[in-house]
């Protein structure tokens, strides 16, 4: 296992985004929004709840997982460094799956510092366990989703900026799926609502586990995760 | 070691590799030359497996380059021709991620980076980040890479190139460290590297092989004969029409005239015309001043098989 190369490939490409800049300002910019999301109900309306930190995530996660798996491929291929990868004694689809647990690495991370905000509820009041155990899991959820779309717009281009564009329009869109539903006649608007990422969110983050949204989410990975391979693999035969 | 059949690449509709064919014996080193756009990279690429061939194979290692790609990039050390390197990793942490990625055990991996720190001189810069190091040290560091699992075939793409005549010199003589042990296939531009550092060297123009042998079989072969330099005391006309005369002699072209003086140079098949030429120099009463045989060097069958 621990010479496993999706492994050894996934802590160097964490390594290599925890040595970035970027990385940084984007972390601090969402753990600040986030923290003042949770905290300013606290002191305004003397009331705390996971919500207002959960509601507004799926909005927060279109802009920050893609800016945070922007470099994931279309540095590589910018750098050509993917010349240095593709001779190694590695598979395309572990180079992907590495990616894609680097990212989740980071975001995880980033989620468990926001571990905080349930910590605070256990300390002032009893809150439902149940639906903060549904809710993380359905961060981690939404997060594995974006992160595979931000991944595969990243092995479109060699420009960040480009795939950070690209990645950002396509959760946008299963970011709206859910409101532009309510304009839809019957069995299509059942149909988009399915689609729809807030539905999913909402359901668990009721502390509904139910295994329809886990498969959303865990199909939904695979699907822009297999892409990413089709993308890797058809720059070759080019 | 490396054996390659009817290897072909287009891009689109042009042709970057036209059915070419060769054998590499182990232990062989090999020189890959060629003008820009001939292929070279393009068959290197595919020989490490990064780019598929449109028609064709190639065994490396007994590997298929196709079908047993994993084995192919196992057995071997790959220099690319760009050097791409991971700027934001310090050297020693660049070669430490390589050699897990090669899957090395984590009890060898320390000493064999430390063993090609000191065969590529990388000692002074071991701790630095890459994005920082020099042309010549970021290409050392992409050969430390290349041969730290000890491979059996190396494949340098350029591995000279943009460095200054002393860490050219390094790279060639760490080259011929290795070939004792190792297969080598480089590319180069720089003719003398591939006459002093190759044993065999393949020409290659257009996405064809024009020519294929040791440096000096090469030279011999295809300068089809000898040249001959003669400064001669005669009319130059006359001199150059009595030398064509000479049996043997294929060109005599005038190189230089001035008052009685005439320089020709005179190309000849196989034979030594240098002692008809006396013999005829004797008969015209022309004083001969200089007679030099002029070698052909790998340049001249080099442009010869490139400028078409």
């Amino acid at each position: 296992m621990k010479n496993n190369p999706v492994i050894v490939l996934a802590r160097k490409e964490l390594c290599i985004m925890l040595n970035a800049p970027a990385t940084y300002v984007v972390s601090v910019v969402f753990l600040l929004v986030t923290g003042w999301l949770f905290v300013s109900p606290l002191f305004v309306m003397n009331q705390s709840s996971l919500d207002t930190f959960l509601s507004p995530l799926p909005l927060i996660f279109t802009f920050l997982v893609p800016a945070l798996t922007m470099r994931s491929f279309s540095e590589e291929f910018k750098a050509g460094t993917i010349e240095y990868l593709a001779t190694l004694p590695i598979e395309n689809h572990q180079i992907v799956l590495a990616k894609y647990l680097a990212a989740m690495g980071l975001i995880g991370l980033l989620v468990a510092f926001t571990l905080v905000f349930p910590l605070v509820l256990l300390l002032l009041g009893r809150p439902d366990l149940g639906q903060m155990i549904g809710s993380y899991v359905s961060v981690l959820g939404l997060a594995s989703f974006f992160a595979a779309i931000g991944i595969c717009a990243s092995a479109l281009t060699r420009n960040q900026v480009v795939a950070f564009i690209i990645g950002f329009f396509v959760c946008f869109i299963f970011f709206l799926l859910g409101r532009v539903a309510d304009f839809l006649p019957g069995m299509l608007a059942s149909f988009v609502r399915m689609l729809s990422i807030e539905t999913h969110f909402e359901a668990l983050a009721r502390g509904v586990l139910d295994s329809r949204d886990l498969i959303y989410w865990a199909s939904g990975t695979v699907f822009f995760l297999v892409s990413t391979l089709a993308v890797v693999e058809s720059k070759k035969w080019r | 070691m490396i054996d390659v059949t009817q290897l072909t690449k287009r891009y689109g509709t042009s042709l970057a590799l036209d059915h070419v064919t060769f054998a590499i014996q182990p232990g062989e080193v090999v020189g890959l030359l060629g003008p820009n756009g001939a292929g070279k990279t393009t068959m290197l690429k595919m020989l490490t497996g990064y780019l598929p061939p449109t028609e064709g194979s190639a065994r490396v290692a007994n590997f298929d380059i196709l079908d047993q790609s994993l084995d192919v990039r196992r057995r071997i050390g790959y220099l690319p021709e760009t050097n791409p390197l991971y700027e934001d990793l310090a050297v020693y942490e660049s070669l430490e991620w390589t050699a897990r990625l090669r899957g090395m055990p984590s009890a060898a991996y320390p000493g064999a980076i430390r063993k090609v720190i000191d065969s590529c001189g990388l000692a002074s810069v071991v701790g630095k980040d890459i994005a920082h190091l020099s042309k010549g040290f970021r290409q050392r560091v992409g050969l430390a890479q290349a041969i730290l699992h000890d491979p059996e075939i190396l494949i340098l793409d350029e591995p000279t190139s943009g460095l200054d005549p002393n860490q050219q010199l390094e790279v060639r003589q760490l080259i011929q460290t290795l070939k004792q042990k190792k297969t080598v296939l480089l590319s180069t531009h720089i003719l003398s590297e591939a006459q002093t550092a190759c044993d065999r060297v393949l020409i290659i123009h257009k996405g064809k092989i024009v020519a294929d042998g040791t440096p000096d079989l090469l030279r011999q072969s295809l300068s089809k004969g000898q040249r001959l330099l003669l400064e001669l005391k005669a009319p130059a006309t006359e001199a150059r029409e009595a030398l064509e005369n000479i049996p043997g002699v294929e060109r005599a072209t005038i190189q230089r005239e001035a008052n009685s003086h005439v320089v020709l140079s005179l190309e000849s098949r196989d034979e030594d015309i240098r002692e008809a030429v006396f013999q005829m120099a004797v008969r015209k009463s022309w004083p001969i001043l200089q007679m030099t045989p002029e070698t052909f060097s790998l340049e001249d069958v080099f442009r010869q098989l490139t400028n078409q």
